[in-house]
């Protein structure tokens, strides 16, 4: 349970994922992600979990393998997935207001309440690009700019 | 007839039009949305657009659910779902507004929100793979959106991406139909996602 109340809290987080991890039973997806911000009385289940509770303000950011038990072979493996996330989330009184308004204008000013950048393969994709030069060194560089960056960049793209 | 019993239809009647008036349903497929009484739509897929995105508002603060997602909602919903561009052209978001209509519209962005009063629905073909859904009030529902009971605010997105492929996804709540959303054909393809630009 997560009791937090009234702040303003911005998460910048980035992560580099390669690996394989049995969470969950009974899901037919490779990964799952999620990003939630509540504020009040939450009550939610995930599959193979029990329920969870939540009042006052809840923030999260979860990234998933629900893979089944089963060993990697040459035509399947659940465990494998390559991702580049950033979530950033500034949540705030305008995402209130911008549920009840019904015009496209964005105003100028107004910070942006979620930006999610993710760049990932699942599956044997993921082991293919791997092997890849390329993707190799961008994960490389990633690892040594967000080192360098830490928390202080506020924005994903 | 009586004038109790006419008083009594009178008042069914009024109570009928004022949940009707005030509340809306939706009934989930995997390749269409349906919904009955107001709702506010609107959706935006390729060319214009680089995903295939559908978002709808309710209008009045009493919504039903019903079909992959069942639940209720006493307040305000917001909720928009995309699939991602993979090189397959055949899969269109198309906009029907009548129950026996055949010829449904292209939505494009430039339209703005749609209004639908009566019925209308959504044909996107296939399941999407992520949804964002905001609540404000009470929201109680189980299934592909989730099991939860909320009261207060709630935003939460899920993506949920199928196996063995390559993805880019760029999302911004601020200008949501500015989505990038796509599949790659190869790693080689994949590759020329990292750079930092890919998501301007």
């Amino acid at each position: 349970m997560s009791m937090t109340y009234y702040s303003k809290k911005t998460v910048a987080l980035s992560a580099l994922i390669l690996m394989g991890q049995a969470l969950l039973s009974g899901c037919n997806n490779y990964l799952v992600f999620t990003t939630a911000t509540k504020f009040g009385l939450d009550v939610s289940q995930e599959a193979g979990q029990p329920p969870k509770m939540a009042l006052g303000y809840k923030r999260a950011e979860a990234a998933i393998i629900p893979a089944e038990h089963k060993l990697a072979n040459e035509t399947d493996d659940t465990y494998a997935v390559l991702s580049d996330f950033c979530v950033m989330a500034n949540p705030s009184i305008y995402d209130w207001w911008d549920t009840l308004k019904t015009s496209n204008a964005n105003p100028e000013g107004v910070r942006d309440s979620l930006q999610i950048r993710s760049i990932f393969a699942t599956g044997l994709a993921a082991r293919e690009a791997a092997e890849t030069e390329a993707i190799q060194a961008h994960f490389a560089r990633a690892v040594m700019q967000r080192t360098r960056m830490g928390a202080t960049d506020k924005h994903c793209f | 007839m009586s004038s109790g019993f006419l008083k009594n239809f009178c008042h069914s009647c009024i109570a009928f039009l004022l949940i009707w008036a005030t509340s809306a349903c939706a009934w989930r497929t995997a390749e269409a949305d349906h919904f009955i009484g107001p709702i506010l739509f609107r959706a935006i897929q390729p060319p214009e657009g680089k995903a295939y995105i559908w978002e709808e508002k309710s209008v009045f603060p009493l919504m039903f659910e019903a079909g992959e997602h069942s639940g209720m909602t006493i307040g305000l919903i917001k909720r928009l779902t995309a699939y991602p561009v993979d090189g397959n052209t055949n899969w269109l978001i198309k906009w029907c507004s009548g129950i026996f209509s055949f010829s449904c519209s292209r939505p494009s962005m430039s339209d703005g929100w749609h209004w639908s009063l009566f019925y209308s629905r959504v044909v996107h073909g296939k399941a999407p793979e992520f949804h964002d859904r905001t609540v404000i009030g009470t929201s109680i529902g189980a299934g592909t959106d989730g099991r939860y009971l909320t009261i207060g605010y709630s935003a939460e997105t899920q993506l949920r991406p199928r196996d063995n492929a390559y993805y880019i996804f760029c999302y911004t709540r601020r200008d949501p139909l500015r989505m990038r959303f796509e599949v790659a054909k190869d790693a080689t393809e994949f590759a020329n996602y990292f750079n930092q630009e890919a998501c301007k």
